[in-house]
Protein backbone atom coordinates (compact mmCIF):
# COMPACT_ATOMS: atom_id res chain seq x y z
CA UNK A 1 0.00 0.00 0.00
CA UNK A 2 1.72 3.17 -1.13
CA UNK A 3 0.81 6.81 -0.60
CA UNK A 4 1.27 9.59 1.90
CA UNK A 5 -0.18 10.14 5.32
CA UNK A 6 -1.86 13.38 6.34
CA UNK A 7 -2.72 14.18 9.94
CA UNK A 8 -5.73 16.29 10.90
CA UNK A 9 -9.21 16.43 12.39
CA UNK A 10 -11.56 13.60 11.51
CA UNK A 11 -15.19 14.73 11.88
CA UNK A 12 -17.90 12.11 11.82
CA UNK A 13 -21.65 12.30 12.17
CA UNK A 14 -23.41 9.92 14.54
CA UNK A 15 -27.13 9.09 14.42
CA UNK A 16 -28.74 8.24 17.78
CA UNK A 17 -31.93 6.30 18.52
CA UNK A 18 -33.13 6.21 22.11
CA UNK A 19 -36.17 5.55 24.34
CA UNK A 20 -38.18 8.77 24.43
CA UNK A 21 -41.26 10.56 25.61
CA UNK A 22 -43.32 11.22 22.50
CA UNK A 23 -46.86 11.97 21.49
CA UNK A 24 -48.53 10.02 18.74
CA UNK A 25 -49.20 13.27 16.88
CA UNK A 26 -45.50 14.01 16.36
CA UNK A 27 -44.19 13.28 12.85
CA UNK A 28 -41.56 10.57 12.54
CA UNK A 29 -38.14 11.14 11.03
CA UNK A 30 -37.58 10.81 7.30
CA UNK A 31 -34.26 9.15 6.42
CA UNK A 32 -32.66 10.29 3.19
CA UNK A 33 -29.39 9.19 1.64
CA UNK A 34 -27.98 9.91 -1.79
CA UNK A 35 -25.68 7.27 -3.27
CA UNK A 36 -23.40 8.27 -6.11
CA UNK A 37 -22.11 5.04 -7.68
CA UNK A 38 -19.19 5.57 -10.05
CA UNK A 39 -20.37 5.85 -13.65
CA UNK A 40 -24.04 5.59 -12.74
CA UNK A 41 -26.91 7.93 -12.01
CA UNK A 42 -27.23 9.00 -8.35
CA UNK A 43 -29.62 6.87 -6.33
CA UNK A 44 -31.72 8.54 -3.65
CA UNK A 45 -32.89 6.39 -0.76
CA UNK A 46 -35.76 8.02 1.05
CA UNK A 47 -38.02 6.42 3.63
CA UNK A 48 -40.02 7.11 6.73
CA UNK A 49 -38.78 5.87 10.09
CA UNK A 50 -40.62 5.43 13.38
CA UNK A 51 -38.46 7.64 15.62
CA UNK A 52 -39.39 11.23 16.44
CA UNK A 53 -36.69 13.79 15.70
CA UNK A 54 -35.14 15.30 18.83
CA UNK A 55 -37.83 13.87 21.12
CA UNK A 56 -37.18 14.28 24.85
CA UNK A 57 -35.41 11.22 26.23
CA UNK A 58 -37.23 9.05 28.74
CA UNK A 59 -35.99 10.18 32.14
CA UNK A 60 -35.26 8.25 35.30
CA UNK A 61 -33.88 5.12 33.63
CA UNK A 62 -30.50 3.95 32.38
CA UNK A 63 -30.11 1.92 29.21
CA UNK A 64 -27.21 0.04 27.58
CA UNK A 65 -25.39 1.83 24.77
CA UNK A 66 -24.87 0.09 21.43
CA UNK A 67 -22.47 1.44 18.81
CA UNK A 68 -23.39 0.53 15.22
CA UNK A 69 -20.81 0.59 12.45
CA UNK A 70 -21.59 0.14 8.75
CA UNK A 71 -19.64 -1.55 5.96
CA UNK A 72 -17.44 -0.11 3.22
CA UNK A 73 -19.34 2.72 1.51
CA UNK A 74 -22.32 2.50 3.86
CA UNK A 75 -23.98 5.23 5.89
CA UNK A 76 -25.39 5.71 9.37
CA UNK A 77 -29.08 5.18 8.62
CA UNK A 78 -28.41 2.10 6.47
CA UNK A 79 -29.60 -0.09 9.35
CA UNK A 80 -32.14 2.34 10.78
CA UNK A 81 -34.71 -0.47 11.12
CA UNK A 82 -32.34 -2.33 13.45
CA UNK A 83 -31.37 0.83 15.34
CA UNK A 84 -34.98 1.85 15.87
CA UNK A 85 -35.97 -1.70 16.82
CA UNK A 86 -33.26 -1.94 19.48
CA UNK A 87 -34.25 1.46 20.89
CA UNK A 88 -37.86 0.28 21.30
CA UNK A 89 -36.49 -2.54 23.46
CA UNK A 90 -34.57 -0.16 25.75
CA UNK A 91 -31.19 0.57 24.20
CA UNK A 92 -29.48 3.81 23.23
CA UNK A 93 -28.08 3.19 19.74
CA UNK A 94 -25.32 5.31 18.22
CA UNK A 95 -24.75 4.66 14.53
CA UNK A 96 -21.53 6.09 13.09
CA UNK A 97 -21.32 7.52 9.59
CA UNK A 98 -17.72 6.69 8.68
CA UNK A 99 -17.77 9.00 5.63
CA UNK A 100 -15.82 6.59 3.42
CA UNK A 101 -14.16 8.27 0.47
CA UNK A 102 -16.14 7.93 -2.75
CA UNK A 103 -14.79 5.34 -5.18
CA UNK A 104 -14.19 6.57 -8.74
CA UNK A 105 -12.13 3.74 -10.19
CA UNK A 106 -9.42 1.34 -9.08
CA UNK A 107 -6.87 3.84 -7.63
CA UNK A 108 -9.47 5.60 -5.51
CA UNK A 109 -10.90 2.22 -4.46
CA UNK A 110 -7.51 1.16 -3.10
CA UNK A 111 -7.06 4.47 -1.31
CA UNK A 112 -10.55 4.45 0.15
CA UNK A 113 -10.27 0.82 1.22
CA UNK A 114 -6.87 1.47 2.82
CA UNK A 115 -8.38 4.27 4.87
CA UNK A 116 -11.22 1.99 5.95
CA UNK A 117 -8.67 -0.64 7.03
CA UNK A 118 -6.88 1.85 9.24
CA UNK A 119 -9.83 3.86 10.53
CA UNK A 120 -12.78 1.61 11.44
CA UNK A 121 -11.64 0.41 14.84
CA UNK A 122 -10.26 3.84 15.72
CA UNK A 123 -13.58 5.47 14.84
CA UNK A 124 -15.49 2.94 16.93
CA UNK A 125 -13.31 3.21 20.02
CA UNK A 126 -12.80 6.98 19.91
CA UNK A 127 -16.47 7.79 19.37
CA UNK A 128 -17.50 5.33 22.06
CA UNK A 129 -15.07 7.00 24.47
CA UNK A 130 -16.49 10.43 23.63
CA UNK A 131 -20.07 9.24 24.12
CA UNK A 132 -19.22 7.62 27.46
CA UNK A 133 -17.50 10.86 28.48
CA UNK A 134 -20.68 12.77 27.66
CA UNK A 135 -22.96 10.27 29.39
CA UNK A 136 -23.04 11.95 32.77
CA UNK A 137 -22.61 15.51 31.53
CA UNK A 138 -25.19 16.32 28.89
CA UNK A 139 -28.88 16.39 28.31
CA UNK A 140 -30.30 14.47 25.39
CA UNK A 141 -29.79 10.72 25.04
CA UNK A 142 -26.43 10.79 26.82
CA UNK A 143 -28.03 11.16 30.22
CA UNK A 144 -29.76 7.78 29.73
CA UNK A 145 -26.59 5.80 29.02
CA UNK A 146 -25.36 3.14 31.40
CA UNK A 147 -21.57 3.19 30.84
CA UNK A 148 -21.24 -0.26 32.35
CA UNK A 149 -23.29 -1.89 29.58
CA UNK A 150 -21.69 -1.38 26.19
CA UNK A 151 -22.35 -3.24 22.93
CA UNK A 152 -20.95 -2.96 19.42
CA UNK A 153 -22.60 -4.14 16.19
CA UNK A 154 -20.47 -4.04 13.06
CA UNK A 155 -21.41 -5.04 9.54
CA UNK A 156 -18.79 -6.15 7.01
CA UNK A 157 -15.83 -3.73 7.38
CA UNK A 158 -17.64 -2.41 10.45
CA UNK A 159 -17.47 -5.97 11.76
CA UNK A 160 -13.79 -6.19 10.88
CA UNK A 161 -13.14 -3.04 12.91
CA UNK A 162 -15.42 -4.22 15.71
CA UNK A 163 -13.33 -7.33 16.30
CA UNK A 164 -10.21 -5.28 17.10
CA UNK A 165 -12.20 -2.56 18.89
CA UNK A 166 -13.48 -5.29 21.21
CA UNK A 167 -10.04 -6.68 21.95
CA UNK A 168 -9.17 -9.18 19.20
CA UNK A 169 -5.60 -8.55 17.99
CA UNK A 170 -4.84 -7.86 14.33
CA UNK A 171 -1.80 -9.56 12.80
CA UNK A 172 0.10 -6.38 12.05
CA UNK A 173 3.02 -8.24 10.45
CA UNK A 174 0.80 -10.06 7.90
CA UNK A 175 -0.81 -8.75 4.69
CA UNK A 176 -2.55 -6.37 4.27
CA UNK A 177 -1.55 -4.82 7.62
CA UNK A 178 2.15 -5.21 6.87
CA UNK A 179 1.76 -2.67 4.04
CA UNK A 180 0.11 0.02 6.12
CA UNK A 181 2.37 3.02 6.86
CA UNK A 182 4.01 2.72 10.26
CA UNK A 183 2.46 5.82 11.84
CA UNK A 184 -1.09 4.65 11.02
CA UNK A 185 -0.28 1.18 12.29
CA UNK A 186 1.09 2.58 15.55
CA UNK A 187 -2.11 4.57 16.11
CA UNK A 188 -4.12 1.34 15.77
CA UNK A 189 -1.76 -0.63 18.01
CA UNK A 190 -2.01 2.03 20.71
CA UNK A 191 -5.77 1.55 20.85
CA UNK A 192 -5.66 -2.25 20.88
CA UNK A 193 -3.25 -2.17 23.84
CA UNK A 194 -5.87 -0.47 26.03
CA UNK A 195 -8.58 -2.57 27.71
CA UNK A 196 -11.81 -2.58 25.74
CA UNK A 197 -14.94 -1.22 27.46
CA UNK A 198 -17.10 -3.33 25.12
CA UNK A 199 -19.13 -6.06 26.84
CA UNK A 200 -21.03 -7.50 23.87
CA UNK A 201 -20.06 -7.78 20.20
CA UNK A 202 -22.07 -8.70 17.12
CA UNK A 203 -19.93 -8.89 13.97
CA UNK A 204 -22.13 -9.41 10.90
CA UNK A 205 -20.15 -10.79 7.93
CA UNK A 206 -16.85 -9.35 9.20
CA UNK B 1 -39.27 -58.38 16.27
CA UNK B 2 -35.57 -58.20 16.91
CA UNK B 3 -34.11 -56.45 19.94
CA UNK B 4 -32.44 -53.80 17.81
CA UNK B 5 -35.76 -52.92 16.19
CA UNK B 6 -37.28 -52.43 19.63
CA UNK B 7 -34.29 -50.30 20.64
CA UNK B 8 -34.55 -48.10 17.50
CA UNK B 9 -38.32 -47.71 18.05
CA UNK B 10 -37.73 -46.51 21.62
CA UNK B 11 -35.05 -44.07 20.47
CA UNK B 12 -37.35 -42.74 17.76
CA UNK B 13 -40.21 -42.24 20.19
CA UNK B 14 -37.91 -40.44 22.65
CA UNK B 15 -36.53 -38.22 19.86
CA UNK B 16 -39.97 -37.22 18.64
CA UNK B 17 -41.06 -36.55 22.22
CA UNK B 18 -38.00 -34.40 22.96
CA UNK B 19 -38.52 -32.44 19.73
CA UNK B 20 -42.16 -31.78 20.51
CA UNK B 21 -41.33 -30.60 24.05
CA UNK B 22 -38.54 -28.30 22.76
CA UNK B 23 -40.92 -26.81 20.19
CA UNK B 24 -43.59 -26.21 22.80
CA UNK B 25 -41.35 -24.57 25.41
CA UNK B 26 -39.43 -22.30 22.99
CA UNK B 27 -42.19 -20.33 21.30
CA UNK B 28 -39.99 -17.48 19.94
CA UNK B 29 -40.12 -18.75 16.39
CA UNK B 30 -43.75 -19.80 16.11
CA UNK B 31 -45.99 -18.17 18.69
CA UNK B 32 -48.60 -15.66 17.56
CA UNK B 33 -51.00 -15.60 14.67
CA UNK B 34 -50.23 -16.65 11.11
CA UNK B 35 -48.62 -13.74 9.28
CA UNK B 36 -47.61 -12.02 12.51
CA UNK B 37 -43.94 -11.13 13.08
CA UNK B 38 -42.08 -13.55 15.37
CA UNK B 39 -41.38 -12.34 18.89
CA UNK B 40 -37.86 -11.10 18.12
CA UNK B 41 -39.19 -9.00 15.25
CA UNK B 42 -41.82 -7.23 17.28
CA UNK B 43 -41.16 -3.68 18.47
CA UNK B 44 -40.50 -3.20 22.17
CA UNK B 45 -42.48 -1.14 24.62
CA UNK B 46 -40.61 2.18 24.30
CA UNK B 47 -41.45 5.16 22.13
CA UNK B 48 -38.26 6.36 20.42
CA UNK B 49 -36.49 9.54 19.48
CA UNK B 50 -33.60 10.23 17.14
CA UNK B 51 -30.95 12.90 16.88
CA UNK B 52 -27.59 13.53 15.21
CA UNK B 53 -24.30 14.69 16.73
CA UNK B 54 -20.92 15.41 15.13
CA UNK B 55 -17.68 14.26 16.74
CA UNK B 56 -14.22 15.70 16.12
CA UNK B 57 -11.24 13.39 16.48
CA UNK B 58 -8.00 15.35 16.28
CA UNK B 59 -4.68 13.96 15.07
CA UNK B 60 -6.12 11.28 12.83
CA UNK B 61 -4.17 9.95 9.86
CA UNK B 62 -5.57 9.76 6.34
CA UNK B 63 -3.90 7.96 3.44
CA UNK B 64 -3.57 10.24 0.42
CA UNK B 65 -2.06 9.84 -3.03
Amino acid sequence: MSGNLESGNRILSVRFWYPAKTTSKAASENYRHEMKPFGQEPLIINYQGRAIADAAPLSGQKFPIIIMSHGFGGWNTQFSDLGEHLATHGYVVASIDHADQRVEGVPSFLLSFGNVLTSRMLDQRQILNKILGQAALETGPFIQIDPEQVGLIGYSMGGYGALAASGAPYQFDADPMANIPEAAKTAMQNVTKRPSPIDALVAISP
Amino acid sequence: MKKRHIFISILLALGIGAGAVTYAISPTGHEGKIGEAPELGRPGKYQIGTTVRDYVMPGRFTLTT
